[in-house]
């Protein structure tokens, strides 16, 4: 398989686990309900429960937010032979791009940085003028519609 | 295409870019809240002259006397609300009302500018495209794509299907809006992963991006596209799989 595909495919399963903790906080929710204190036992505090659920989605875009970040410094380093770590924001919307991306595939991946970037207060780059917020299947589905542009070549 | 026309039509899709960003909301306690007020505040930056003073009407002397009419209408109009609004004050509720509206005549009237320049050309491509593919005794069939881009909303182009030695190849338009171009196709072989670009670079001329089998160090290759361009183009696709 070549990597393109492997980079979606692992983002794809991160969905897949954010899909299966979803379930699971649902299910958590439900016994501590019945027991506030159902995580006494292994070491969590009641207030643990609902900060989990709260920030599940958060927690997860992070993560896929990751694998696109390791899939394109891969890409400049083993495709594009570059020793260089440049900035996300650069990568994504200047080093990386050619004339086979669309302008709107690449905003809806930059406007996934700025919000990952939000979440967790990085302070790498600039914040834009704007900001947008996005559930983790448009992320996912901005994230891979990027990755689907990279070369085929790329191995 | 006139350098100072495409420059003011990306300002005016950078600033629906802005407009269209919804509002962060959120209960999760990663979320800042300084954060967000800052993000609201930003919430109506688009509304301000800055947005048209890259406006030229002598940049549209190419396009037809009444688009060059409701342009220059549409950036005066949204030039006299936005001017209302304070620097440095947000917009009250009436400014944001009549700045959403004058907006999206604006935003309207520059569509059908970008739109009535982008059609015929991407067309011209297709249609000649498939006259050459005709001519190398190639099997070709058309089917109709609906594309969706920020600023130009909803269009329909065709995607060019061509049956040339055995193998599918096909033309399928990718964006009006692409870096360091003003347009592009996607040239792909089926069924694989392979593609390569036509593109429009800004002096008007289509090119084809050749050497598709080498690494990316060096970067393929473009070419202007012609006949002889179109064949490599497509010899190379197929000797990828």
């Amino acid at each position: 398989m070549i990597k393109r595909q492997q980079r979606i495919e692992r983002i794809t399963a991160v969905l897949q686990e954010f899909l299966a903790a979803r379930t699971a906080s649902e299910l958590l929710a439900e016994k501590t309900k019945a027991n506030p204190s159902y995580g006494r036992n292994d070491g969590w505090e009641p207030r643990a429960g609902p900060a989990f659920t709260d920030n599940l989605e958060a927690t997860y875009i992070i993560r896929i937010y990751a694998e696109f970040e390791v899939a394109l410094r891969d890409y400049w380093l083993s495709y594009r032979k570059k020793t260089t770590r440049p900035k996300m924001y650069q990568l994504v919307n200047q080093l990386i791009p050619d004339q086979g991306f669309s302008r709107d595939v690449i905003d809806n991946a930059d406007d996934v940085r700025e919000y990952r970037n939000f979440l967790v207060h990085d302070i790498e780059d600039e914040p834009g003028a704007g900001m947008a917020a996005f559930s983790l299947k448009q992320v996912k589905g901005y994230l891979c519609a990027y990755i689907a542009r990279l070369n085929a070549a790329w191995r | 295409m006139n350098q100072k026309a495409e420059e003011f039509i990306l300002h005016i899709r950078g600033a629906a870019r802005m407009e269209g960003k919804p509002v962060v909301t959120t209960d999760s306690q990663l979320i800042n809240p300084t954060t967000v007020a800052d993000v609201l505040e930003r919430a109506m930056i688009w509304l301000t002259p800055r947005v048209v003073e890259t406006y030229d009407p002598a940049a549209f002397s190419e396009w037809s006397e009444d688009l060059r009419a409701e342009l220059n209408v549409a950036v005066n109009h949204f030039r006299a609300v936005a001017t209302t609004v304070a620097p440095d004050q947000p917009a009250t509720a009436l400014q944001a009302q009549n700045g959403v509206q004058a907006f999206a005549k604006l935003k309207d009237a520059v569509r059908k500018v970008a739109l009535s320049e982008w059609l015929p050309q991407a067309r011209n491509l297709i249609n000649q495209i498939e006259e050459w593919a005709k001519e190398f005794g190639w099997t070709t069939r058309r089917q109709a794509k609906t594309m969706t881009e920020l600023l130009l909303a909803k269009y329909e182009l065709d995607q060019l299907y061509m049956f040339a030695d055995g193998n599918l190849y096909i033309l399928d338009p990718l964006a009006r809006f692409i870096p360091g171009g003003l347009g592009a196709f996607d040239l792909s072989i089926q069924p694989s992963f392979y593609i390569t670009s036509i593109y429009r670079h800004a002096d008007g001329i289509w090119y084809v991006r050749l050497d598709l089998g080498q690494d990316g160090v060096r970067g393929s290759e473009p070419e202007p596209v012609s006949a002889n361009s179109l064949r490599r183009a497509i010899i190379e696709l197929r000797s990828l799989l």
